[in-house]
């Protein structure tokens, strides 16, 4: 297959699923019981405070103008004001803006660990495949795959932050390590900063990246497997050729496609993961903000926040595409 | 909820073994030898399955675990030692040498006379009874969630693979949609506006599910279309109904089994935390709503470890022997995995 063709119709699909999103978040805040109008805005309210609020959203108009307004209103991110999380009346982006960098950071160290690790070890294991190394490695793998996002970051949380206090207990930065009274966030040098983000955000990878990890090594190991037991690997063995080399340039080539597309599929998980572990930790971040967002009804920064997350899991989709043409042999230029 | 559930699922099993009986004879006056043929090659199939099940130690560890939350499930009210840990009457009070959360006892406690092996809460209800009746929720929500998805997954792929050109296109486009959400924040959001009801909480986890199993379903199908008998059927005037009712549905059936053993374990561990994030239903008992009260007492600081092992144990064993139970099932239907 053409590698230009294959991405621009990934790139229509892109446009036709951000689209469908963009309804979604529309229709689901539309469908509320009772009026958004008064939803959106605290109790008590005056009716002409009402009356404009209604203007102000169209909720006077038919539903055909209003999801036109919301479209253009989403693309000059203009969100509309929060109307219970405090401060009420703050734009939205201002709220969002500051977090996203902290979710991103997880995410991303995660991530890397998460995908770096799974693939080493379901590499380890696959070699080894009915050794004792693989059987430890796979009841490791199932354990930690099986065990819910949550309950390990509870435990984390009480055996390293509470008991051992080895770690802060909340918060994405502000303390140092061995230090006891640490300046202000903003006062620190960039070294200080780096090891303070550091020192908060260990906890929260570790109970983000296992299960990810798990489940990346499972799929590499079946994977793995699958390809190990191809005539051409026997072949590659006949030439004599190290393992090393039978690895990198014959197995692993071929093992990684289905891995990819796994780790595509999880992202959706990525996210869930994401948000348990920063909720547990007190991590200022999205997913924090989400559930502070629920907690509070607070209806315009959930919708902003949901289109966030969609858009978000999209391009992790439309990155794990790419790096599938450029590995996938057959799909060439 | 309970009796409902109880009832509907009484009704169904009814219909199901009238319905198995009355095929079973019309079978039985029908058969001719060659059919009698194929039972028996059947019935041999199915033996060697099953001795490939039992063969395989980690899923048939995960079967006999299943087994036992199936039982305690059925059971609960009977096992547990102070009946349903929700009425009031069950509760402990607190008395000058009786605080709650109390640690574990096997001695019957001096005032209502009940036996706490795993303590009590904060407000006196029994942790052993409440973790019992929580395999109550997890089992119902895994049983009904699941029983959404695949429904809805079965019928999206069948008709995607099958009729395939546009049906195919746009049911997978929808489907890769579905499977593009963030699920979680999507939960939190249809519970938030749908309200929070056990009903919704399985319906939620049900429709939000499904498109792994369309997937599975749809590449199958793709296969199976291509094989001669499809052609035969066809060429002897069998309708598509009836094709896919007959011939595709049954030779898509075992890889789904596989499938729904995993969607059960992930429709449990939804439930969970749906129910630790306070978003489900606070009067039905779940391993979920039990944590979610010890943390929110601050049981996890006051080392009230009594109150939130029981549940955390038996939602990850729960999870694991219905993951060991689907790899297991997997191996065996999907023979590209077997082990060469």
């Amino acid at each position: 297959m053409n590698k230009r063709k294959f991405l621009a119709k990934k790139m229509v699909f892109l446009a036709i699923t951000l689209f469908a999103i963009l309804t979604t978040n529309f229709i689901l805040f539309r469908v509320m019981p009772g009026d958004p109008a008064l939803a959106f805005l605290p109790k008590g309210a005056s009716e002409e405070v009402i009356d404009m609020v209604r203007e102000d959203m169209h909720l006077n108009d038919p539903l055909s103008v209003q999801f036109y307004h919301y479209i253009i209103d989403t693309i000059k991110l203009d969100f509309s004001v929060t109307t219970v999380y405090p401060p009420a009346g703050t734009e939205v982006v201002d709220i969002v803006m500051p977090r996203l960098f902290n979710t991103l950071l997880l995410i991303g160290v995660g991530l890397i660990i998460a995908i770096m690790a799974g693939v080493w070890l379901g590499r380890f294991a696959a070699w080894r495949r009915g050794e004792a190394a693989d059987t430890l490695a796979m009841t490791f793998a199932l354990l930690f795959y099986t065990m819910p996002t949550f309950i390990l970051a509870l435990a984390l949380l009480i055996l390293f932050c509470g008991n051992l206090d080895w770690f802060p207990l909340q918060g994405a930065y502000g303390e140092l390590p061995f230090v006891s009274n640490p300046p202000r966030y903003s006062d620190m040098s960039l070294l200080e900063k780096i090891v303070s983000r550091g020192y908060h955000i260990a906890m929260p990878v570790l109970a983000f990246s296992l299960q990810m990890m798990a489940d990346f090594m499972l799929i590499m190991r079946n994977s793995l497997t699958d390809v190990l037991t191809e005539d051409y690997i026997v072949t590659a063995k006949a030439k004599g050729l190290s393992h090393r080399q039978v690895m990198n340039d014959h197995a692993m080539k071929n093992a990684m496609l289905p891995v990819v597309t796994v780790i595509a599929l999880a992202m959706g998980w990525v996210v869930g993961g994401e948000i348990m572990v920063e909720i547990i930790f007190s991590y200022e971040g999205i997913g924090q903000l989400t559930w502070a967002a629920v907690e509070a009804r607070d209806y315009p920064l959930l919708q902003a926040l949901f289109l966030i997350l969609a858009v978000g899991v999209l391009i992790a989709n439309m990155i794990s595409d790419i790096v599938y043409v450029y590995i996938d042999p057959r799909v060439s230029l | 909820m309970n009796w409902l559930a109880l009832s509907a699922l009484a009704i169904v099993a009814v219909a199901a073994s009238i319905g198995i009986i009355r095929k079973w004879h019309r079978d039985k006056v029908l058969l001719t030898p060659t059919e009698k043929e194929k039972l028996t090659l059947k019935l041999t199939e199915w033996k060697a399955s099953w001795y490939m099940f039992r063969g395989n130690k980690l899923g048939f560890s995960g079967f006999v675990i299943l087994i036992a939350y199936i039982i305690i499930a059925l059971f609960a009210p009977w096992i547990s030692t102070v009946g349903d840990p929700m009425e009031t009457s069950n509760q402990e009070p607190e008395h000058a040498d009786w605080d709650n959360p109390h640690p574990p006892t096997l001695t019957p406690s001096p005032y209502t006379g009940f036996v706490h092996p795993f303590g009590t809460d904060n407000i006196g209800r029994d942790v052993f009874s409440m973790t019992l009746y929580g395999a109550r929720a997890s089992m119902a929500v895994g049983l009904f969630a699941t029983l959404i998805s695949v429904a809805v997954g079965v019928t999206v792929g069948l008709l995607a693979g099958y009729f395939g050109k546009y049906s195919d296109e746009i049911l997978m486009r929808f489907t890769d949609y579905f499977l593009v959400l963030p699920w979680f924040p999507l939960m939190i959001i249809l519970m938030t506006v749908l309200g929070q009801t056990f009903m919704n909480v399985i319906i939620v986890i049900g429709i939000t599910s499904w498109p792994s199993t369309a997937r599975i379903v749809r590449s199958q199908v793709l296969t199976v279309k291509e094989r001669a008998f499809i052609e035969r059927a066809k060429a002897i005037g069998a309708g598509d109904a009836h094709t896919i009712r007959v011939h595709v549905f049954p030779n898509v059936l075992p890889l789904v089994f596989a499938n729904t053993v995993l969607l059960i374990s992930i429709a449990i561990f939804t439930e969970a935390f749906i129910a630790f994030f306070g978003l489900s239903d606070p009067d039905m008992v779940s391993w979920g709503t039990i944590l979610e009260n010890a943390y929110y007492f601050g049981a996890f600081d006051t080392s009230a470890w009594w109150w939130v092992t029981p549940p955390s144990i038996a939602i990850s064993l729960c999870i694991l022997s219905f993951a060991m139970v689907g790899y297991a099932l997997d191996e065996i239907y999907n023979p590209r995995l077997r082990s060469r």
